[in-house]
């Protein structure tokens, strides 16, 4: 409540401000109308303005503009329109009336474009030596995910992203050119209007994430309508400036108002309703509970329990009064007459338990913008509302945003910009992942003959098909997990002109949220029968003062120089304080008292960081742009003696085409791009010192000891060493680029070649347990990422109605494992203690699946076989492949490239867009299918009884194996479902990511009605996909987005999602 | 330009004020979270508690008592049950259980302690760190030992066992000693075995001498009768009764719960680690009254009545070891005695020194003289066991006089009864190859275990020294034998 009031009281002031400033005055009008200067066609919204007296107009729907109030003189007029060359000119106003007709020269090489750069500074964008990459905001609208991270994806080369769940607020990955950090953060700094804001993902405090699953990034609160475009800073040189916390590349966002010439006052409503249905795929529709072919109901006895009468199990142990979780019964076609007869029915009913399971999820996304200027200043309100139910019930994210932007220029020297925004973000979620409070571990494993709606008995306790697992509808109608944020985005800037080329800006930021989150297990719940929950308040705090005096000056014809140097101070806060309960006295009540053991965690964290910086750059002629940035950061995690470092960077920018004269008709433009730059990073709070932890002793699987026990605190010493003698990091990267454009700008290709070595990388090595540690903190280590980015757009067809524009991006990544630590030869990254994901030395090092594997040929053992190839697998006399006898990689998670296609056809007011992503060459753990296999509902089980030949050779003869082998139940649950290897999946996938039509009515129309447009839009996303994943669609990961990816496990499925906008200006 | 003086101003302070107070500024890096160092009971209590539930009632026995058929898995194979161990599954027990947890802190507290003159925490700490590692030594041989609890040797080098197990005597001569030594601190109830009684200690070091002694009774160079000797001397010194047992006291309270408690019988992760066929037979053609003590009926199958629709039974059932489940409530689960969530978790008992003693006493001076300490061993279990004296002592009558053919097979197998869900009959079984057991149905590899393999973050961080050891990665590893198990 309090900051919202602050938000008021901040909104009415600024608008105090801002119009006190606009008094009437008895002057001349200057009129007349804005074309293009090649077709003559009127631009409505172009902005006419006059610089002394700071008075403006925007252009109507027929060009046409008009500036009252003019007092009588010469003036400097500049005229803008998006797209269009800057016009500047000298005008007289004489009394009366006065005409000026603009007319406006397409960019067609978008030379001039400016682009968002570290601090929010705006560069023209042939200046830089470093490739930026800039998102329309209308392309992140337009795809219509409520989370930031996923609108980005395939927009931008270079860029990997990764969504974990199909739940709704489930959090995403973000990595730009690829995992740079052994153990720490990977993803890029997100920046709104430049202030630095979290995207943290506060774990689930209740368990693992392996166990529970992953939460939201909080880069979920931003709301994608108030964007007006998002830049992307991927290299090294590009964020060098910004230091350590964008030593992952950065993610600038700028929303939507700004700019300092007035605009007509327009009001904006956008309205859309979408639909979600799950990917359901992979499971088998015609086997029914039981086992060897004999049907059992899986319930106990008294509860109405059947057993097929004489059924034996697969090893020859007759079935009598037990019960049994799986689905390896007769065909739901065969089952035995006997059977039919005792239970009184002509055939087992049967369900599809992941549809009934699954409902449709719906989104209404509501938002209206106000928009608008007047000569002192410009301003943007906005307020939004993203309510939507997910496919799974009980799950619901409700997303409210308001903001107030206020740009206003105070006198001719001083320049305020104010903006706040309040963003309430409610989420409702269920557990994910390997327990037995996760409702995909029971509905997996659900069998078809099975109504999983049928939930309870009539005493209130649950019913499942098999009593050790939960029924999901029970689990989703009893237990689950809450958040609410209320988060605080705002900051002032004042820019002051010191001098015409000096100026000195202040920007002072704050981003803040807190974060009520409680867990419920109700009482009765499977594997937890008594109950637990928990209560949590997160409170993230970032502060953030930027300083900065900035200096461009013509020096002569030949020569500019735009320099810079500022001061930085960041500040960061945690807080959690977290309170766990067990043991609930009432059924149904989720309150801490309620708890019958109650234990409890405080975490504080401040992380300090001040820097100073400085950058220049030296034009000559518009063709040549050195760039030369240093920076010196104190930081607050490092050792006193160590706390202060200094990186510098270097980048050139050549426009090769306009100093060599190479420009024809065809070819227009050609710039080189070349950077080298390093970047310092400094290290985790708090990890100087080896700390004392309180006791828990536990068992490693699921149970605990919690202390103070029997009254008795106790404390051990923490098995991490800390190391009150690191260094900081410092990363190198090397950058070169071509930017070619041709056929008047038609067709352009950009290109990049990245490296980026870290060394001495501050991370926590993990050690032998014989030092009485598992890891100590150091700075070891060196890894490589290098890789090419392609971006090739062009328009292939262009009439006076219709355009075709394709763009399409290519990227490929390689990180290089260099070394690890001494005497270290892999890192567990995440998973199991088999299977899990690693980082091991070598090429494509960072996400290695590792665990049980197939016996192949190898290097050593190739003369045995006749020199049959290496990786040949080693088939034994039964028939099935050997399993090697020790664990070992089986799998990479990183994909060999990614690339993107969107194709856009324009006709008059109506557009399509299509937008294809492939990623190729990632491999997926596929646990679920490891479980569902074992269980029988998986659909590789379908073809039970089929005969199969594994293709390799014999381990003792060497022949080609020729023993095929029966896929039965005892193959399937016995050895199929045995070894890691046979669920390892192939994750390359295409998509048509994202297919969106929408038709704005012509301005013929719109005259008649006193809005000045009106837009629909239909749009789907992965409407198709083509992969050889089982589950359908490849997308998912159970641990969220932390750096162990691949783990494909009890994550609720991506969903394929249809919506319907109405967009009105007025 | 009067602005403009003034704009200056602030920059200059900015400039020269900020940097001035920037040390300070960024001086916020002490944790208040976590604290530092903490005393001696502090450390006592996280020791104590750590030892009971991660290396007593966990890994060592889960894992060796269904290899020893005390207990068996009733799901699906495979399972540790017919020995699908791997370097994954025995990895908490070294890090961070033992290694970290355990012996680590219990060398700071030594340390800490001997410093501060609380020479009675310095013994507590001392008998823990030798027991534990001697579980450690027992089921991986070579081990980190004298170049261990040094990270600035992250890849310590292992010790032979042979000379681990001299230096464990002298660590546990150093206990008694710094026991026996006026403290400046006592402990009380922050001592979670014995509530501060350092008699009890003292004989609890004693008979873990003992116990440690008799382990090597087959080892390279030494005989049995020596060890035996040295044995009985210590047990001079021992546990006197059942009062001196090494109960670890759990409560019914979440989170304070009997560590086979929460493993077995809550239903918090599975309820299907049961009785083994092997166990309840032998109990029953042993006519032995433990049983019910020691297993539940069958379809008592938690302490919630979690499943529903069991119907209990009086009947006591095992299944048999590697073999497919039958669903839980067809088989016996953990005796009450040793499950319930406040049952003590007994960590060495009475029994034990007694069954020791008769060992011994066979060795040096033969059947006889051993045969009346075997009873009072046998007596001293159902004792403990709470068996009605009379049902016990026609028990005890039924058994076989000892003689030079049966004894050590009469008192081992005893032992193992009474050492029940202790990972204690593991050494045994591999010292004097009883009980005599038959392989586990489709058992990994052609014999019974009789070592762990070397854990997965071992192999990961501690490569080369693992190399040297010369025991391969894999099943096979588990048919190599530690240095006292010889053949």
């Amino acid at each position: 409540m309090k900051e919202k009031l602050q938000l008021l009281l901040m909104g009415l002031f600024l608008a105090v401000i801002g119009y006190s400033q606009a008094n009437a005055q008895q002057m001349a009008k200057l009129s007349g109308t804005v074309t293009d200067a090649k077709t003559n066609v009127s631009l409505p919204g172009a902005n006419v303005y006059l610089v002394e007296v700071e008075k403006g107009a925007a252009t109507g729907v027929n060009g046409e503009y008009t500036i009252e109030n003019v007092p009588v003189g010469t003036y400097n007029l500049t005229a803008s329109y998006v797209g269009y060359i800057a016009y500047k000119t000298t005008v007289t106003v004489k009394p009366g009336d006065n005409t000026l007709d603009i007319k406006l020269n397409p960019d067609v090489l978008g030379l001039n474009q400016l682009v968002v750069t570290a601090f929010g500074l705006k560069r023209a964008k042939k200046s830089l030596g470093y490739s930026v990459q800039d998102v329309a905001g209308s392309n992140v609208q337009k795809t219509n995910e409520s989370n930031i991270v996923n609108a980005l994806q395939g927009q931008v080369a270079g860029v990997m992203i990764n969504s974990s769940s199909g739940q709704p607020g489930k959090a995403s990955r973000i990595v730009i050119r690829g995992n740079t950090s052994f153990l720490g953060n990977n993803q890029p700094l997100f920046v709104i209007d430049g202030i630095p804001i979290s995207n943290a993902e506060d774990s689930n405090p209740s368990n693992d994430a392996l166990f529970v699953g992953g939460t939201s990034n909080r880069a979920l609160d931003l709301d994608p309508n108030m964007i007006e475009s998002i830049s992307v800073l991927k290299g090294a040189a590009a964020t060098a400036l910004y230091g350590s916390r964008a030593a992952n590349g950065a993610i600038l966002i700028t929303t939507k108002g700004g700019g300092t010439e007035p605009q007509k006052t327009k009001v904006t409503v956008t309205s859309r309703i979408g639909f979600d249905d799950a990917i359901i795929k992979g499971f088998q529709t015609e086997y029914l509970q039981g086992q060897n072919g004999y049907y059992q109901n899986g319930l106990p006895a008294d509860q109405g329990g059947y057993v097929q009468p004489n059924a034996v199990s697969i090893t020859g142990s007759a079935i009598i009064g037990t019960q049994t979780s799986l689905s390896w019964g007769p065909s739901k076609n065969n089952v035995n007459p006997q059977v039919l007869q005792d239970l009184k029915v002509s055939s087992i009913p049967t369900y599809d338990p992941r549809k009934d399971f699954y409902r449709r999820g719906t989104v209404s996304d509501n938002n209206l913008s106000i928009t608008g200027g007047v000569p002192s200043g410009n301003y943007f309100l906005s307020v939004s509302n993203l309510y939507q139910q997910g496919i799974v019930p009980s799950t619901n994210l409700n997303r409210t945003n308001l903001m107030a932007k206020f740009d206003t220029k105070l006198n001719k020297k001083l320049r305020i910009v104010t903006s706040a925004s309040y963003i309430d973000t409610k989420n409702d979620w269920q557990a994910e992942g390997n327990g037995s409070l996760s409702y995909l571990f029971g509905l997996n494993f659900s069998p078809i003959s099975f109504n999983i709606k049928d939930s309870q008995y009539p005493d209130g306790s649950q019913r499942n098909y098999f009593p050790s697992f939960n029924n999901p509808f029970w689990l989703t109608s009893n237990n689950g997990y809450t958040s609410k944020v209320g988060r605080l985005i705002g900051s002032v800037k004042a820019d002051y002109t010191l001098m015409p080329n000096l100026t000195l800006s202040e920007q002072l930021g704050i981003d803040t949220y807190n974060d009520i989150r409680k867990g419920m297990v109700n009482v009765g719940t499977r594997g937890a029968p008594d109950g637990s929950m928990f209560d949590q308040k997160i409170n993230r705090t970032e502060i953030n003062s930027n300083l900065v005096l900035q200096y461009q000056k013509d020096i002569n014809d030949n020569f500019s120089l735009n320099a810079l140097a500022g001061n930085n101070i960041n500040t960061r806060y945690y807080n959690s304080q977290y309170e766990d309960g067990t043991g609930l006295s009432i059924p149904d009540f989720f309150n801490i008292s309620n708890a019958s053991v109650v234990s409890a965690i405080q975490t504080l964290e401040r992380i300090r960081l001040y820097s100073f910086y400085g950058e220049a750059t030296l034009g000559f002629k518009d063709y040549v742009y050195l760039t030369l940035t240093g920076r010196n950061d104190w930081s607050s995690t490092l050792p006193k003696k160590n706390n202060s470092y200094f990186y510098p960077s270097a980048s050139l920018g050549f426009i090769f085409s306009d100093a060599l004269g190479l420009k024809n008709s065809i070819f227009n433009y050609g710039k080189l791009r070349l950077s080298v730059a390093q970047i310092g990073n400094d290290a985790p709070v708090y990890s100087l010192a080896t700390n004392y932890l309180q006791a828990n002793p536990s068992d490693g699987v699921r149970g605990d000891i919690i202390y103070p026990y029997n009254g008795y605190n106790g404390y051990e010493q923490s098995g991490t060493l800390g190391n009150p003698n690191l260094k900081p990091e410092i990363s190198t990267g090397y950058e070169a680029g071509l930017d070619l454009r041709f056929f008047n700008g038609r067709a352009s290709i950009d290109a990049s070649y990245y490296t980026r070595t870290t060394k001495n990388q501050i991370f926590s090595v993990p050690i032998s347990a014989g030092t009485g540690y598992d890891s100590y903190l150091s700075n070891a280590g060196e890894l490589k990422n290098y890789g090419v980015e392609l971006t090739v757009s062009g328009t292939p067809i262009q009439t006076t109605d219709f355009r075709w524009d394709l763009m399409a991006n290519w990227a490929k990544n390689t990180t290089d494992v260099i070394k690890l630590a001494p005497g270290v030869t892999s890192i567990y990254l995440a998973g199991f203690t088999d299977p899990q994901v690693r980082i091991m030395p070598g090429k494509r090092g960072y996400g290695i699946i590792w665990g049980t594997r197939y016996a192949r040929v190898t290097k050593d053992n190739q003369s045995q076989y006749k020199n049959a190839a290496i990786g040949t697998i080693l088939i034994g006399d039964d028939g099935l492949p050997v399993i090697a006898n020790d664990l070992g990689p089986i799998g990479n998670v990183q994909p060999k490239w990614t690339g993107n296609l969107r194709s856009t056809f324009n006709y008059k007011n109506l557009s399509l867009t299509a937008l294809f992503s492939a990623n190729y060459g990632g491999q997926i753990m596929n646990m679920d299918l490891y479980y569902t296999t074992y269980y029988g509902t998986s659909s590789v089980t379908a073809n039970r009884g089929s005969n199969y030949l594994w293709k390799g050779i014999n381990v003792n003869t060497g022949a080609a194996n020729t023993k095929t082998i029966v896929q039965d139940e005892a193959y399937f649950r016995g050895w199929y479902s045995s070894w890691d290897e046979n669920f390892v999946e192939d994750g390359s996938y295409v998509k048509l990511k994202e297919l969106s039509l929408s038709y704005s009515l012509p301005h013929r129309i719109l005259n008649k009605t006193p809005l000045s447009g009106i837009t629909l839009i239909a749009s789907a996303r992965n409407i198709w996909i083509s992969t050889k994943f089982t589950y359908g669609d490849p997308e998912g990961n159970l641990l969220g987005s932390g750096n162990g990816q691949g783990f494909y496990h009890d994550v609720t499925p991506n969903t394929r999602s249809y919506s319907f906008t109405v967009r009105l200006s007025l | 330009m009067k602005n403009f003086k003034k704009i200056l101003f602030v920059v200059l302070l900015v400039a020269v004020i900020l940097p001035l107070s920037c040390s300070h500024f960024i001086d916020v890096n002490k944790n208040p979270n976590n604290p530092v160092s903490v005393s001696p009971p502090l450390q006592l209590t996280a020791m104590l508690g750590n030892f009971s539930y991660e290396v007593i009632g966990n890994i060592p026995a889960r894992i060796c008592d269904e290899w020893m058929q005390q207990l068996a898995w009733n799901g699906v194979p495979p399972s540790d049950d017919n020995y699908d161990t791997n370097e994954s599954d025995v990895d908490n027990l070294w890090d961070p259980f033992s290694y970290i947890n355990v012996m680590k802190n219990a060398k700071i507290l030594d340390e800490q302690a001997t410093k501060d003159s609380s020479f009675a925490y310095a013994g507590i700490a001392k008998v823990i760190f030798a027991w534990n590692m001697s579980i450690v030594t027992d089921l991986w041989n070579d081990v980190p030992y004298s170049q261990a609890f040094n990270p600035s040797d992250i890849t310590p080098a292992y010790d032979s066992q042979q000379s681990i197990y001299t230096d464990l005597f002298k660590v546990l001569d150093d206990a008694i000693a710094d026991m026996k030594k006026n403290s400046r601190t006592t402990p009380a109830g922050d001592d979670l075995l014995y509530g501060g009684d350092m008699a009890k200690w003292i004989r609890l070091a004693y008979t873990l001498k003992a116990r440690l002694e008799m382990h090597l009774t087959k080892a390279p160079g030494m005989t049995a009768s020596a060890q035996a000797q040295k044995a009985l001397a210590d047990l001079q010194n021992g546990f006197q009764s059942n009062d001196d047992n090494a109960n670890f006291q759990y409560f019914d309270r979440k989170g304070a719960e009997n560590p086979w408690y929460q493993f077995a019988i809550d239903g918090k992760w599975d309820t299907r680690d049961q009785l083994s066929y092997q166990y309840v037979n032998m109990l029953k053609n042993l006519n032995d009254p433990r049983l019910i003590v020691q297993a539940r009926p069958v379809g008592e199958v938690n302490n919630q009545g979690l499943v529903p629709g069991v119907v209990q039974d009086s009947t006591y059932v095992g299944h048999p070891n590697g073999s497919e489940g039958t669903g839980t409530n067809t088989v016996s689960s953990i005796g009450r005695f040793y499950s319930n969530p406040d049952a003590p978790l007994n960590w060495m008992n009475y029994a034990e020194a007694r069954f020791i003693e008769a060992e011994a006493t066979f060795l040096t001076s033969g059947a006889a003289a051993a045969d009346p300490v075997y009873r009072d061993a046998v007596s001293a279990s159902m004792d403990q066991l709470g068996v009605p004296t009379d049902k016990a002592q026609a028990y005890i009558q039924s058994l076989p006089t000892l003689t030079s053919a049966n004894a050590i097979e009469q008192i081992i197998t005893q032992k193992y009864i009474a050492n029940f869900l202790h990972f204690e009959v593991f050494n045994d079984w591999r010292r004097t190859g009883y009980p005599s057991l038959t392989l586990a149905e489709g058992a990994k590899i052609s014999t019974i275990p009789r070592r762990f393999p070397y854990p997965a973050t071992e192999l990961q961080y501690n490569a080369a020294n693992v190399t040297k050891t010369g025991v391969p990665v894999g099943y096979s590893s588990m048919t190599y034998r530690v240095w006292w198990d010889s053949k």
